[in-house]
């Protein structure tokens, strides 16, 4: 074959798939809009019932959950997506509602049964309905999940597990955060605190015997939960953990919870010798537990070298009482007083202090 | 005898011919190979991409957006600012801003001296006032900062950054300064947020957060579409042809080059209109280069050298999802500018980079996405006007055979429009954002303007950028001439007032 002719035989490939292109991004837009028009048509006649079923009266409920219940195969396919979002949506009596609708229907049962399929994506629909559902006899199947061999599987049974608030996960979602197939400190931080008070022992024996993710993400969930049994396990970690990431998240945990005998220790991880990423949220946690004990020390941190170090300690005599915004302003007049004033400018516009020696607002522009 | 015969058989134009021909014989194989390559490297990208969207979009009903956006855990974002002359818009910017859907965020306004009333109407409208804010110098700026302003409420999260001109990269450094949470979204005071687009964008990072660095997410043009304080509510093609064919465009480059690269974990490219970095990232890198024309490629560039020469494992991800809506020209002469400036910020970043090119120690970063920028974005639009001037001088002399000119000529475009096409194809596959039937229309009928014409003009464009980086002409910005988004609720709030 000549070139002419390659190019040719080319065109006319080109121009064929051309025309197919266009036809099949013509006929997906009107199969899509067909399939919202139906489903949107078929769901229409039963919105009443599903506001009655989630917003009615106690005595509108039976009746509710009985019609959606008997809905024909079509319809019930148009609305069993909106009665699974619901799930997220709605507490208390209505959540059991959407609950026992899609009991009867069998939507739960299914979603049990594709926690075990080989998609990632039915994988995950399926432990996102159970965790939605509050499920607590799906608890081993979603504890399986969390070792899936996809990441997106695992985060949504980390959620689902939290969702369920089964005290028996606390546990084996905190092992997740660095297991061989982990699943992000964030998700399991949610999950974990979901939990509640069940999760605090968990959280203590991780403290003690963890590795250091899980000791870090430990401690960062026991200070957002302000679980006080963990207090003598972060004052322990805050002074002698190897890792300076549990420390820290260990000073960050003790300023939450807000007990005034971890000052001392969090004053002790001020100290000029400690790693500076310490420093900075110790000399924040003090502001947090607002104990008028930590003055003396955040007014010679309010002037420290490093940036956030001088403004986190600024910023937490303001909350120390009458003590710590009196040495503030001292602070403030001195030289190297920088970040107290930023302190006090902030906060005579918060309306939190009123004092005459706080410098002057407006300026020019 | 033809007119054509008599003009080939005329002296000079027959002295032309031979070196023609062995112009055209040296180099036919490698131009069509070259043809063939960048053509089907789109392709590449696009089929990449696809896997991407279907990726993503299975999985988009449980993401956990929810979660993340009530969890005291996501990481706080300091949304920087760089304003420089936006008085019409910074107002419902800011605004806009303030209210996207994220636990904890600041706006962080740096005003580049700017000679309007940008600033006043910032002061009028928040009730600022100024506060002697210690601002850290983590990163070298040339200007320093004048005065730091907050609302006089103290609560609400804006902070407004004033310093004198030095260009937007410096102005974005003085952000990465001022701002207090540890992940930096640098985004243009002209463009629209989806509502979630912190949330979208910051998933990474929570999904993945020792390794992810940086992201990036899809730009869109906003041209045509229906805008309601602050935010598109109906997405539309735009009336101006020029604009037109950028939607298209973007689709194609941005949308899908973008998201084919990131899937082959090769991004190079975030766009300067909104990405999100770890500060302490940005930190490291010694911020933006002020020096640089392409200072959001360089940006990108920066952090890669860095994480690899320190072995570290890290990620640069290009999040699939629509969550930036930005103004394209509609002018010819702006559209230009754009042009010129872009490939100029090419040449220049590929020029300071060019010892990572086709070196082992980058990975997949120096030995692919590195060369193909050279060789396909960089040079594509020489070969382009080589090929504009060539043929038809071929065609003239007799160099060529004018039935293999005209097909392969056809042929070429009909293999780029396919590529716009399988663009457009994606899109209405996955995000479906253009809902009307017309708007379908228009985008194709865009598609194939785009290759008559348009392609031409910006290839001209480019190659005068190149030239200028060249010869170090001084670079310009340039102006770019807004027509607003046509805000419903700006515009009513206007008439009331």
């Amino acid at each position: 074959m000549t070139g002419a002719g390659a190019l040719a035989t080319a065109l006319v490939a080109l121009a064929g798939l051309l025309l197919a292109l266009a036809l099949v991004t013509a006929a997906q837009r009107a199969h899509r809009q067909r399939g919202e028009r139906l489903r949107a048509l078929a769901a229409e006649p039963v919105r009443p019932t599903l506001i009655r079923l989630v917003a009615g009266e106690e005595s509108d409920v039976p009746g509710a959950v009985e019609a959606l219940a008997g809905l024909d195969s079509r319809t019930w396919a148009a609305v069993e997506p909106s009665l699974e979002g619901l799930l997220l949506k709605v507490k208390g009596d209505a959540h059991a509602a959407v609950v026992a609708v899609l009991e009867q229907r069998g939507s739960l049962a299914r979603a049990l049964a594709r926690t075990r399929s080989r998609s990632a994506v039915a994988r995950a629909h399926g432990a996102e309905v159970l965790g939605a559902a509050g499920r607590q006899a799906a608890v081993e199947d979603l504890l399986r999940l969390l070792a899936d061999d996809d990441a997106e599987v695992r985060r949504v049974a980390a959620r689902a597990l939290g969702r369920i608030r089964s005290t028996a996960a606390a546990a084996p979602l905190l092992e997740a955060v660095s297991s061989r197939r982990p699943v992000p400190p964030r998700i399991i931080a949610s999950a974990v605190m979901r939990i509640g008070v069940g999760a605090h022992p968990a959280l203590v024996a991780t403290l003690r015997d963890g590795d250091t993710l899980q000791r870090a993400i430990a401690a960062e969930i026991a200070g957002l939960a302000g679980a006080t049994a963990a207090v003598e396990a972060l004052m322990d970690a805050l002074l002698h953990d190897p890792q300076v990431e549990v420390r820290v998240r260990s000073a960050r945990a003790l300023g939450r919870i807000g007990m005034p005998w971890a000052t001392g220790h969090l004053i002790a991880a001020t100290g000029s010798g400690q790693p500076l990423p310490l420093r900075i949220v110790a000399s924040r946690a003090l502001g947090d537990i607002g104990s008028s004990d930590a003055v003396p020390r955040l007014s010679e941190l309010a002037a420290d070298a490093h940036h956030r170090v001088a403004s986190n300690a600024a910023a937490s005599l303001l909350r120390c009482g009458a003590a710590g915004i009196e040495a503030l302003e001292g602070v403030a007049a001195a030289p190297g007083g920088e970040h107290a004033r930023e302190a006090l400018a902030m906060a005579r516009l918060r309306g939190i202090h009123s004092g005459t020696s706080a410098p002057a607002l407006g300026g020019s522009r | 005898m033809t007119w054509l015969d008599a003009l080939r058989d005329w002296g000079p134009v027959a002295a032309l011919r031979g070196p023609l021909v062995a112009l055209f014989d040296a180099t036919d194989t490698a131009v069509l190979l070259y043809f063939l390559v960048i053509n089907t490297s789109y392709l590449v990208l696009i089929v990449l991409a696809s896997l991407e969207f279907t990726h993503h979009l299975r999985r988009q009903p449980f993401a956990g957006l929810e979660d993340a956006a009530s969890s005291p855990l996501t990481q706080p974002i300091s949304v920087v600012v760089p304003t420089y002359n936006e008085e019409v818009l910074i107002v419902p910017s800011v605004r806009a801003m303030l209210a996207l859907r994220y636990p904890e965020h600041e706006v962080l306004i740096v005003d580049d001296g700017s000679t309007d009333a940008t600033f006043e109407r910032l002061a009028a409208a928040f009730d600022l006032v100024a506060i002697p804010r210690v601002v850290p110098q983590d990163v070298w700026t040339k200007e320093g900062v004048t005065s730091v302003w907050v609302p006089s409420d103290g609560r609400t999260p804006l902070v407004v950054v004033r310093k004198a001109n030095s260009g937007r990269s410096d102005a974005i450094n003085v952000g990465i300064n001022a701002a207090h949470y540890p992940l930096v979204a640098i985004v243009d005071a002209d463009s629209i947020l989806d509502p979630d687009a912190l949330l979208v964008v910051a998933k990474p990072f929570s999904d993945d957060p020792l390794r992810v660095v940086a992201t990036g997410g899809v730009v869109r043009a906003v041209n045509g579409c229906r805008v309601v304080a602050g935010r598109v509510v109906d997405v539309r093609m735009p009336k101006e042809l020029l604009a037109r064919i950028q939607v298209v465009e973007y689709l194609r480059a941005f949308l899908l080059g973008r998201t084919g690269w990131s899937r082959a974990r090769s991004l190079l490219l975030i766009s300067g209109a909104f990405g999100l970095f770890r500060r302490d990232v940005l930190v490291e890198s010694g911020g933006l280069d002020a020096e640089c024309i392409g200072e959001d490629f360089e940006l990108v560039m920066s952090i890669h050298r860095r994480m690899i020469r320190s072995k570290r494992d890290y990620r640069v991800v290009f999040v699939a999802e629509p969550v930036l809506w930005t103004e394209v020209p509609a002018d010819r002469n702006v559209l230009g500018r754009q042009r010129r400036r872009w490939h100029r910020g090419l040449w220049e970043v590929l020029w300071k980079y060019r010892g990572m090119t086709f070196n082992p120690r980058y990975g997949r970063i120096g030995m692919v996405a590195l060369p193909y920028y050279w060789f396909f974005e960089l040079i594509a639009p020489l070969m382009e006007l080589a090929g504009i001037v060539l043929v038809p001088l071929g065609l003239v002399v007799g160099a060529v055979n004018t039935e293999f000119a005209v097909k392969f000529v056809l042929v070429a475009y009909a293999y780029a429009l396919l590529i716009t096409l399988a663009a457009l194809a994606v899109e209405e596959f996955s995000f479906h954002r253009y809902a009307r039937w017309r708007d379908l229309g228009t985008a194709v009928w865009a598609s194939v303007l785009e290759n008559v014409g348009y392609r031409q003009m910006t290839a001209w464009w480019r190659v005068q950028g190149l030239w200028s980086a060249l010869t170090k002409r001084k670079q310009v910005w340039g102006v770019m001439t807004r027509q607003g988004f046509g805000d419903e609720a700006l515009e009513r709030t206007s008439v009331g007032s």
